[in-house]
């Protein structure tokens, strides 16, 4: 099979972009998200009331991503950590395929856009739900884009189905009614502008043809002028009524995705979950990846430099984007700059609109240059090239298996990291000498370690607190941060609970007052922990 | 024959006036808020220390850990402004004269969208726009004198750039002035480094060449300007120091104003607005920007995502621009156009600066009577939940010997309250005490290994610190030390 430089370009990068994405499992959640799935896997039931801490037990649980757990349990027991990063590196990476396929100018200034995009996005890839999310968002934002170029019916049909599975899988499905919004107003703005537009036009012409229209015989005029408007109101019409229609569609798609997402163990509870999230100052104020981006750290200068890339594309370009476009840039900016969580939804939708600007950027300057030689554009991926020589062809398959080689290289290195990467994020060592001398007690915990504890120690211990700020709610996470801080009245609120065991980071504040105390004893340290025991 | 114009013609305030007028008094209302750092302490009194004994310092006088060290005085005329206004009316008058900085500056921004769009309404809101992200960075510090000269410096360079006749001379002095008051005189050149490059793409890229007259120009103004720079107490070495700073990842981290905004905030939702306007104007490429203007608006804009500092200067810059490319928008809307129409008809007749004029008087007279004119009604001071203000009321009562360990983000205020009695460990010039030393600052503060080394090594006596701070913590366990107050901002420990 002859490869074209094109297609190699695209495979690639694409091999590139799948070695980016495989990474060891370090995401503080991923954790209680393992045990959840086993759990479900083993009661053959969807938890609603909370098993895994002592403080919130028995409390109501929303487990809205029960879908995801059970995939990432069956995916562990299945293959171990190996199975589960590849299958996550083929969930992003099948994420920016989707992104690159809808995108103008392939293969190379699409690639470019793709690579910066995905650089900004790198930051938040791991094995967890999230990357579901971005999964699903590529994929309406690819229905959509393609019922906009065609407005084809047919192919707005996936999406509530896709919302069937969404809602299921995370709570971030209410993107999808989002994006749904976003097009139907695009459309709306694009249908009254339309009709405002071509009524202000009908007039002015059938006003001028009136006038020069009383130069000639009257009744010639007169049937002549009719014949006129009546064919304008009768184009403006079909116009309008097939804009219409194409708003009566998305305003139906949506509201059959609105009914999809009630088909959740949750029912109708799970509709206000994601406002409830959004809305949570406990979270949006204590927890990192709900923060604005810092651009200071080297990992989020991508972030700012496809921002930048937007603003000096369209400086160039000049191509003016349709409402829809605009919109979607300008949404998911926002909210990219408000939480690093959402920095790739700003991705997905923001390189196929670099992509077109840049194209049209390039465009301007072949037409400008007077020694421009370079041939007619053709469609992109139809450009005739000369085949690839023999020479060429082993060339071509040799950087292939080079690519695939790295790929695979890192794979394995990635898993032989994991065990390493657990130990250095989590306190390892120290539950391991909580296993080995079990002692008795609550056990009050840092909030990051809250998943990595559920899964290695329950049933067996409880935790305080962890990562499903959710179930905890804003009031207890203050009086939790409060306790961590060390401040004032800790010991009474350790007594209160009757937490008899702590485990902390040695950075903690109240690490420091634990030790002046004559009733805790350290029992374990090394660098990632400190194990406190009640005398 | 022209009419003479009336005497109504200058009783009528203008929008720009209104405008100054506003801002002005938003300015006096918050006073308050420009004291929520503690460096304003700092710079009023080197700026009575200066006018009182004739002799700008250029060696550390407020420190014992770098006592005499040499010390770039690059802000001293802005110390000085600074010193004089707190002599003639004390915090009212810094306060005072920070008001009449920013919203002048706010005035040139107005006068500057005004002049490109001639559309007196449509500039009222952008320059209103401006001044709300302008907002994030409102102290009583010299960078507000950064801000009145980019909106003096850029406006000039554009006309430059567009081949105006325009006097070269305000170049160099508006440096020599700049270079004198803030080490931001950089950003000056940056801009013209920005213009210059748009002339040299558009030479060589377009058939129709520009004027290399306009070249000539700004080559002469450029190095002229960067000859006056050179007119200051310290000469080349003031380039060294304006620059170093930002050269030190370890030090810029550590500065809060340095980091990336959080949009959580508010304060940074007008710099949005505009990076917003932005995309969208782009996006609907009404107008074809010229290269020079196209680099300072992503330039500025990029710089403004990585560091909130430079929001401000992004919107001193970037807004006229912008302002420009949104225009279209403001002429689809009929009836706002009509009554833009009837205002730049008046506006053509109206003279003067009555009303600005009136306003600073009267503020100025009642500042000076003694008058609380901020939105609390208890006249300007240091927030005593932010700074250790009631700590210092008894240590005024309680004076300490010894050398003290303080809180970096209070030198500057232990400074304006205690100096010369009493000399501080460290304060906000990081750049000045180094990397290294603020290492074993932190080392103390944070109590970490070694700590104890460091207080025997410097000789501390008693500290002044948050309470929650981890040394206090450690302190409040520790029998050699002596809780002598606390509130709930500050503690005091002394060696027994």
């Amino acid at each position: 099979m002859r490869v074209t430089a094109r297609q190699l370009f695209v495979l690639l990068l694409f091999l590139g972009l799948f070695a980016m994405t495989l990474r060891p499992v370090a995401d503080p959640d991923f954790w209680w998200h393992l045990r959840t799935g086993q759990w479900i896997a083993e009661t053959h039931a969807i938890p609603h009331a909370d098993p895994f801490s002592f403080t919130n037990q028995g409390k109501t649980w929303l487990a809205h991503e029960w879908l995801s757990e059970l995939l990432i349990y069956s995916l562990y027991r299945t293959g171990g950590f190996g199975l589960l990063i590849l299958a996550f590196a083929t969930i992003i990476t099948a994420t920016f395929l989707l992104v690159y396929q809808h995108s103008a100018e392939r293969p190379y200034i699409a690639g470019f856009a793709l690579l910066l995009g995905a650089l900004a996005s790198a930051p938040t890839w791991g094995a967890r739900p999230q990357m579901i999310t971005h999964l699903f968002f590529a994929l309406y934002l690819y229905f959509l884009d393609r019922y906009a170029n065609t407005r084809k019916a047919k192919t707005l049909m996936p999406i509530p189905i896709l919302m069937l599975l969404w809602v299921n899988l995370h709570a971030a499905y209410a993107l999808g009614d989002g994006l749904v919004g976003v097009y139907l107003a695009g459309d709306l703005f694009e249908l009254v502008k339309a009709k405002l537009t071509t009524k202000v036009a009908t007039t002015d012409r059938s006003d001028d043809f009136n006038r020069s229209g009383e130069a000639m015989t009257k009744v010639a005029t007169t049937n002549r002028s009719n014949d006129f408007s009546r064919s304008a109101e009768r184009a403006t019409k079909i116009a309008t009524t097939k804009s219409f229609r194409e708003v009566l569609m998305l305003c139906g798609i949506l509201a059959l995705c609105v009914l999809a997402a009630l088909a959740n163990p949750n029912g109708i509870h799970l509709l206000t979950y994601p406002f409830e999230t959004l809305s949570s100052q406990a979270m949006q104020q204590n927890i990192q990846e709900w923060f604005s981006p810092d651009f200071h750290q080297l990992e989020w200068q991508p972030l700012a430099w496809l921002i930048l890339a937007l603003i000096g594309a369209g400086l160039l370009g000049r191509k003016s984007l349709s409402p829809t476009k605009i919109l979607l840039t300008l949404i998911f900016g926002y909210l990219a700059l408000h939480s690093m969580r959402h920095v790739p939804l700003f991705a997905i939708a923001a390189v196929p609109v670099l992509a077109e600007q840049i194209g049209s950027a390039v465009q301007i300057r072949q037409q400008a240059s007077p020694r421009a030689l370079t041939p007619s554009r053709c469609p992109s991926g139809s450009r005739a090239v000369r085949p690839a020589g023999r020479v060429l062809k082993w060339v071509n398959l040799l950087l292939v298996a080079c690519a695939v080689l790295v790929a695979g290289l890192r794979f394995v290195s990635v898993v032989q990291e994991q065990a390493a990467t657990e130990k250095e994020k989590f306190p390892a060592a120290a539950v391991d000498w909580i296993i080995q001398h079990h002692p008795a007690g609550n056990l009050f915990n840092t909030y990051g370690w809250g998943g990595y504890l559920i899964w290695r120690l329950y049933p067996g211990y409880q935790v305080y607190i962890d990562g499903r700020a959710d179930v905890y709610g804003d009031a207890f996470i203050t009086d939790y941060l409060r306790l961590e801080a060390g401040e004032p009245g800790w010991d009474t609120s350790l007594a209160r609970d009757d937490v008899r065991i702590v485990l902390l980071e040695p950075a903690s504040l109240l690490v420091r007052e634990l030790r002046l105390s004559p009733d805790w004893g350290v029992v374990f340290s090394d660098e990632q922990s400190i194990l406190f025991i009640h005398k | 024959m022209k009419r003479a114009p009336s005497l109504v013609n200058f009783l009528l305030p203008r929008l720009q006036d209104i405008l100054f007028i506003l801002t002005f008094y938003a300015v006096i209302l918050l006073g308050s808020n420009l004291f929520r750092d503690g460096d304003p302490g700092r710079h009023i009194t080197i700026g009575k220390y200066i006018l009182q004994t004739h002799t700008i310092p250029t060696r550390d006088l407020f420190s014992y850990t770098m006592a005499g060290q040499p010390l770039t005085p690059h802000e001293w005329l802005a110390q000085v402004i600074y010193g004089a206004g707190y002599l003639a009316l004390g915090l009212n008058g810094v306060v005072f004269i920070a008001a009449l900085l920013i919203a002048g500056t706010v005035t040139l921004v107005y006068r500057e969208i005004l002049r490109r769009t001639t559309s007196p309404l449509f500039s009222f809101g952008f320059a209103f726009l401006a001044a709300s992200a302008m907002m994030i960075h409102w102290l009583a510090r010299p960078h507000l004198f950064t801000f009145l000269y980019v909106a003096l410096w850029t406006p000039r360079l554009s006309r430059l750039s567009r081949g105006e006749s325009m006097p070269l001379w305000h170049f160099p002095v508006i440096m020599l002035l700049w270079a004198n008051t803030h080490g931001g005189f950089i950003a000056g050149f940056v801009i013209w480094g920005a213009y210059l490059g748009g002339f040299l793409w558009s030479y060589f890229t377009q058939t129709r060449k520009p004027d290399l007259k306009i070249l000539r120009n700004f080559l002469f103004a450029g190095g002229a300007s960067f000859l006056a720079t050179l007119v200051n107490p310290v000469g080349w070495r003031l380039w060294a120091t304006s620059a170093g700073y930002v050269m030190n990842r370890y030090l810029v981290d550590l500065t809060s104003e340095y980091r990336s905004a959080d949009f959580h905030q508010p304060g940074a939702w007008p710099f949005l607005i505009l990076l917003t306007l932005a995309l969208f104007a782009l996006s609907r490429a009404w107008k074809k920007l010229p290269i020079a203007e196209g680099l300072l608006l992503a330039g500025w804009a990029f710089l403004g995502i990585y560091s909130a500092r430079n929001i401000p200067l992004f919107a001193i810059v970037a807004t006229p621009i912008l302002a420009d490319c949104c225009l279209p928008i403001f002429q689809r809307i009929p009836s706002l156009q009509r009554i833009d129409e009837q205002i730049s008809v008046l506006e053509q007749h109206l003279r003067g600066f009555l009303w600005p004029s009136a306003v600073i008087l009267l503020v100025g007279a009642l500042l000076l009577s003694g008058h609380n004119l901020d939105a609390q009604k208890q006249g300007y001071r240091f927030n005593s939940i932010e700074f250790p203000v009631e700590a210092a009321n008894w240590l005024e009562q309680n004076p300490q010997e010894g050398n003290m360990f303080d809180y970096f983000p209070w030198g500057g205020y232990l400074i304006y309250r205690f100096w010369p009695a009493q000399r501080i460990f460290i304060d906000g010039q990081l750049d000045f005490y180094g990397e290294e030393f603020t290492k074993k600052y932190e080392q103390i503060l944070s109590a970490d290994k070694g700590w104890e080394d460091l207080v025997t090594q410097y000789n501390i006596e008693w500290v002044l610190i948050p309470p929650n701070a981890p040394l206090a913590i450690e302190l409040r366990n520790n029998p050699s030390w002596a809780n002598l107050y606390q509130d709930r901002t500050a503690v005091i420990f002394r060696l027994r």
